[in-house]
Formats: structure tokens, sequence, C-alpha cells
């Protein structure tokens, strides 16, 4: 499957900003499961390259003057394979994603309904079925400094919190589980198309857990980044100087591309 | 003056057994039998004058307002004969060069772990593993430029490593500063002994610090938290002594993956950071958001090889406590050489054998945090109260991966100044390894002292003191 993507992001600000600096993870790799057609990543300021420890590329992007606003736009044309994940395309043995970050560390309560959950698919798959059950899709609900506790909690959130939420249960009961932003296509074209995910290690491969979604296969699913968490993998990390209050835009569209 | 004799059963820097004056020490015992009281009284108020006025103080955590304090400093030295101190060097250096290729393993091939040595989780389910480590390659392959490592002297008389510090180990600035002490007060002292200098500290380690980079003359920064750190002294006195700037995070900036100082004459590049931040301040885009302490950008400076920080970030999971009883098969398994030094046997609390066995033996052992340091977290079963074992008991049973458990070491005496008088007191040493083109170290260490009578707590935050350690350049 043949998919177009346009991304723009646009940041503005209250009065311009004096200067910023930002890591942005919006270039997919290729891999057996996604080839990379043309894919492009405006920014403004000066951009060099960097490959993290978890293998995502990402872009520096240093901006020195005076700017009223940034705006980030990535496309290119991507085509998924339809194969599934295989035993390995990081760079870590799997139990670098056993450990708990403060997003995604466990409190009691996220402990005892993870206890009811074993380290094989078919359990998985349902912690995924009962956890969306539990957590209804709120956008607004939270941000993204909520962790999984907070978010579990509360009952509601975003992908990020279900992801979140869904890694903290697979840790806690010993399974290497890691989180993945990236893009999503949807016959809906309405529908946002940047999105969040889990992949868990089971038996010797990783598998994919959309809890959204509830899908436990990536066939329509864009790859970014990878980490522990969403710090880890975030489209978007900065600091700058000035500019008072910020506002985002961003319009992210993924289409089938007409087949050749 | 009169000393007193240590307690049966303890090994004492002094005294052997049978309390004769060891013969490496008989020209400090002495001097200590002619001096007298109102003159060593007289000399350790102008020692306290003299710390108070060069700014040595130390901040205690945990205390109210976090007001700066001297750290006691005993006037009695503690002497490491020629002989001790060849091995403890030998020891001391085999340890750090098997330390840093395991850093070097656990970052590229793991091969440790594939022979099966240490398990896989055990290493990279570490909260300290950093996985932004990996595959990056550096100069040397060196992690840890600057090694502290803490022995106990055991009442087999013989050494003990107790913990290796990593990351960002401090303390060096009161080796050398104790030694300029008892220099000024008491010069004589030393023109009668072999005692072995320490002064060319700073030179060591600016060149261990120029040899982490592989360019020919790399602009070296010292880089602090700030004068609120505890450490914040040392951070200005070792950049003083080595004649280069001590910088905070907001004095640097990255630009196209590459570090600059701002400076009066325009930006300058900076190649090596000796850095006393913790790895997740670095860099507020890679570590804790939250960060004012370090330089935004600062990963994909040292991620593309454009700066060097000493030591290496993710150096904390080879000094975790967890690890630490690994650290004498690491030595076989890179250098295929036996260990120098001991180690003290450990029970990983984390295997259900061994928490069996710490549970029932509470009242013997010492139980630390397998992720703490500065002697908070710790229950020292032998003097331990009933309620504090049985707290420790329930702490176990509910984290047990988070401790480890060790016999209770009889640390070793040294005479030392109190109000009863001149007594013997348990001390601990941390000599400092510099990893460079060579591994290199002064002849001495910090040696710290518990002043409270029987403790056996030496850190300075818990109320423990310093004094000068002496090296013997020849045994008489």
């Amino acid at each position: 499957m043949k998919l177009t993507i346009h991304h723009e992001t646009r940041y503005t600000y209250e009065s311009p900003i004096e200067d910023s600096i930002q890591y942005i993870r919006l270039t997919p790799r290729t891999t057996p499961q996604q080839r990379i057609h043309d894919w492009k990543l405006r920014t403004p300021g000066e951009t060099s390259q960097m490959v993290d420890g978890f293998g995502n590329l990402v872009t520096v992007m240093t901006l020195t003057d005076a700017a009223p606003e940034i705006t980030l736009v990535a496309e290119g044309v991507v085509d998924l394979t339809g194969k599934p994940l295989t035993r390995d395309d990081s760079p870590f043995p799997p139990q670098v994603f056993l450990r708990q970050t403060d997003l995604t560390d466990a409190d009691e309560a996220l402990k005892a309904f993870a206890n009811e959950y074993s380290a094989n698919k078919r359990s998985l798959v349902k912690l995924m079925t009962h956890l969306r059950e539990h957590i209804s899709f709120m956008p607004g609900a939270t941000t993204v400094t909520h962790t999984a506790r907070e978010a579990f909690e509360l009952g509601a959130g975003v992908c990020q919190d279900h992801t979140h939420i869904f890694i903290a249960c697979c840790r806690h009961i010993g399974v290497p589980a890691r989180y993945v932003s990236g893009y999503i296509h949807s016959a809906d074209v309405d529908h946002v198309a940047t999105h969040a995910w889990a992949e868990a290690w089971i038996g010797s491969n990783w598998h994919t857990f959309d809890v959204v979604n509830t899908l436990n296969v990536a066939e329509s699913h864009i790859k970014l980044a990878v980490g522990l968490d969403y710090q880890d993998a975030a489209p978007v990390r900065g600091v700058r100087t000035g500019g008072g209050t910020e506002q985002m835009e961003t319009i992210a569209r993924v289409i089938r591309a007409s087949s050749q | 003056m009169h000393i007193q004799t240590p307690a049966p059963g303890l090994y004492d820097e002094l005294f052997d057994e049978n309390n004769r004056v060891r013969p490496h020490c008989r020209m400090l015992e002495q001097w200590l039998e002619k001096s007298d009281e109102g003159l060593i009284a007289e000399k350790r108020r102008e020692a306290n004058v003299l710390f108070q006025r060069l700014g040595i103080t130390f901040n205690v955590y945990g205390e109210d307002q976090g007001a700066d304090r001297l750290i006691p400093f005993d006037l009695i030295p503690r002497i490491i004969s020629a002989s001790d101190w060849q091995k403890l060097q030998a020891g001391l250096k085999q340890r750090v060069h098997a330390l840093n290729k395991f850093l070097f393993d656990i970052y590229h091939d793991y091969d440790i772990v594939k022979a099966g040595v240490i398990s896989a989780e055990q290493v990279f389910a570490n909260p300290q593993y950093q996985p932004g480590m990996q595959a990056l390659k550096l100069p040397r392959n060196l992690y840890s430029h600057i090694a502290g490592i803490d022995l106990i002297r055991h009442n087999d008389g013989d050494f003990y490593v107790l913990e290796d510090n990593l990351r960002c180990p401090s303390g060096v600035s009161y080796m050398l500063e104790n030694r300029r002490m008892m220099m000024r007060l008491f010069p004589e002292l030393f023109a009668h002994s072999s005692v072995a200098p320490v002064d060319q500290y700073p030179n060591l380690l600016g060149e261990t610090l120029r040899a982490a980079s592989l360019k020919p003359d790399p602009t070296v920064v010292v880089l602090t938290p700030g004068r609120f750190n505890s450490a914040y002294f040392e951070h200005a006195f070792l950049a003083r002594q080595m004649g280069v700037e001590l910088v905070e995070g907001a004095d640097l900036f990255v630009h196209q993956n590459k570090v600059y100082m701002k400076t009066t004459v325009g930006p300058q590049q900076v190649d090596v950071i000796y850095r006393r931040i913790d790895d997740d301040f670095l860099d507020p885009l890679a570590g804790n958001p939250q960060s004012m302490l370090g330089v935004p950008g600062l990963y994909s400076a040292y991620r593309t090889g454009n700066v060097v920080l000493t030591n290496a970030m993710g150096t904390g999971v080879a000094d975790d406590k967890s690890i630490y009883p690994y650290v004498p098969d690491m030595i076989r398994f890179y250098l295929d050489e036996e260990p120098i030094l001991k180690n003290v046997p450990t029970w990983q609390c984390r295997k259900q054998k061994d928490l069996q066995y710490v549970l029932d033996h509470l009242d013997e052992l010492v139980v630390k945090e397998a992720q703490g340091a500065g002697g908070y977290g710790m229950l020292i079963g032998p003097t331990a109260s009933k309620k504090e074992i049985s707290e420790f008991r329930s702490l176990l049973r509910a984290r047990p991966d988070d401790y480890i458990a060790q016999p209770t070491l009889s640390l070793s005496t040294c005479p030392t100044f109190v109000d009863e008088g001149v007594a013997p007191r348990h001390l601990d040493l941390r000599p400092f390894v510099l990893s460079g083109k060579k591994i290199q170290m002064v002849p001495g260490g910090l040696t710290r002292v518990a002043l409270k009578k029987g403790s056996l707590v030496v850190n300075s935050s818990q109320g423990g003191g310093t004094k000068d350690t002496w090296v013997l350049e020849a045994d008489l």
C-alpha cells in the first residue's frame, strides 16, 4: 500500500522568539515494513542530522534570528509492505525496554490491573482490549506531561496515554515494551493521522499493539521513532528564548496514493 | 600526648595486634608523644580558620537552610606503607581498566552478556543504562576517565573495594587541601619522612581530560551545576588549578552539533567537558525536560562526536551496587587476570535464596539500596534497633530487587583527635584513578573518618571527617 503523507505543524508566538533549538523526529526510516520514497522535512533556521541511540533519525534545528513563527513540514511517499515485525530492528537487546520511566512507572492500581494478564500474545491482546474499554479516547483530557498512572486514574486520554498505560502494564509483568510514534492511514480522511502505539516483545519477536484502535497488526502504520516512552520518540522537542505564549496548529494527512 | 590503643579484633593503622607501633608509623607516633595538647589545640583552631578562609565548606543534603559547614579535618594523618600502596595501585588500575572495558562492551556487542557472565536483564533493564550511548564511538573507548574507588581495610589486614564511583566522584579537592594544610601547620613532619607528593593531581587531571579528545590541543571546560551544589568548591578549585574555564550550562550553547562557550571575544568551540552534572540533567532535549542546568542540544554534539563528556553518559550502570558483585568476573573476562583487590561478599536480594539468607541474618548484615549513595538508605544490622530492623524487613519484602546486603566489615581504625583525647576511629579510603593515554594515579586519596566512637559511617553528610593520607615512598 502506497501512502502520501503531508504533515504540517505551525507554532505561533505572542512576540517573536529570539532563538530556538529543536530535536525533530519526523523522518521515517526504511525497514522491512516500510519503504520511504521522496521524504522531505522543511524547517526554518539551520539543520544538522543525528541518529539517536534508538536508531531514530533526528533533525537538529537551530534558529538564531528572531522569528514570529516556526513551521515544520514533513511530506513524502511511503510504501507499506505488509510484512510482519521480525526478530528485531532495534539495536538493543529487548531487555532495555523492561525499564519503567517517569511516564510509565506503574502504581498499585496499575499493577493490580496488569497482574491479571500474562506474558503471551492472547493475554496481551485481552489486556489491550480491556484497557481500551477502561480508558476513553478523549482529546484534551490530558497533556504530553501526563503519566500512565495519572491517565489510568482519570480513565481518559489520547493515543499517547493508552500507549503509556499498556507499556506500563507489560513492563510490570516482565514483557519488554516500547513506545512508537508515527502516522496511521484511515479511510476516514478527517481522522487524526499522527499516532502512537506500542510494540511488545513476546517469544522472540516484536508485536504491534495499537491500543486506541485495538489492532495488533500494523497494516496502515508508518513508524517515525521508537523509545522507552513519549520523551524518547516525541516528534518535536525544543526550547526557545522569548516568544511568550505559544499556539500550535497541526495538519496531518495520510492519503492512499493511486496505484501505478 | 597519650594515645588510646585500639579495641581487640580490629585492624589499626598505627598499632599492630600486640599494640606495638607499626614500623612505618614510628615517626608519627614519636611526634604525637612529644606534642603537647595545648599546641595541638592551637593548630586545630588554626586549621579551622584557614579552611573557613579558603572556603572549603560542604553543603549537607537534607539539612535545614543548606548552610555551608566545614567538614571536620583531623590533624593526625593516615599512613599507608609503600608496599601496601604498590598492591593497591596495581589493583585499582586493573579494576578501572576492566570497568571501562565493561562499559564499552555493554554499549556495543554485549560479549559479557552473550557469554552468560551477567544476565541481560541486570545490565539492560538497569535504570542507569543509557540507551542513548548505544554504539557511540568514544576516543580510546574510555567511559570513566575519572574514577573514585572506595576501599576499607578489614581486620584481616586486607583492603576490600566497597564501591566504585564512576559518574562524578568528588572529594579530590580535600585530598589536595588536606595535604597543603598539613604542610603549612607541621612542616617539620615532612622534613623527616618520605611522604609521596600529591600536588601533581591537577596536572594529571588536565592531561587526562585533554587525552579524552583526539584533537591535538582541545579546549577543556569544567561544567558545574552552580554555586548551590555541595561540591561547587571542588569544581571551582579544579578549574582554577588546571587553568581552564569553569562554566555553567548558560555559558555554553550548541550550534550545528557543536558546543561553544560564550566569551568576550566571541564563541569558542569546546572539545572536552569535565561535567559535574548528572546524566539526566545534561540536555533538556534528551533527558529531564525541566532541567535548567544543562545545555539544550548537548546530546546532539556528543552523539555526533563533536564533543567529549568526561565522564561519559551511562557510566552509572557499572558502579551500581547490583553490578558490583560481578566486577571480579569482569576482570577475569576482559583481562584474563585474577583480581588483585578483594570484593566484599555480597548477597543480591533479587535472588530468592540470597533474600532468604538476608532476612534470616538482618542483625549481622549491612543492607544497602542498590541505587543509593551517601549512606542514607542503609541498615547496619549489629547497631540497629529492633524497630529499624523490622522496617527494613518490610522494605526488603516489598522491593527485594532494590537491595543488596554485605557482612558487617570491621573498618580499620586510626588514632584521631576527639573530645576525649587521641582515640581510635574507623576510616575508609577513596583514591582516584585517571584514565587517558594511560591509567594514572597520584599516591594518596581521600581518607574519611567516622568521628563518633564505634561508628562505621564515614560519609561527610553523616558527620564524618577527613584526614590527610600519607603514602610512603619507601618502607623503612
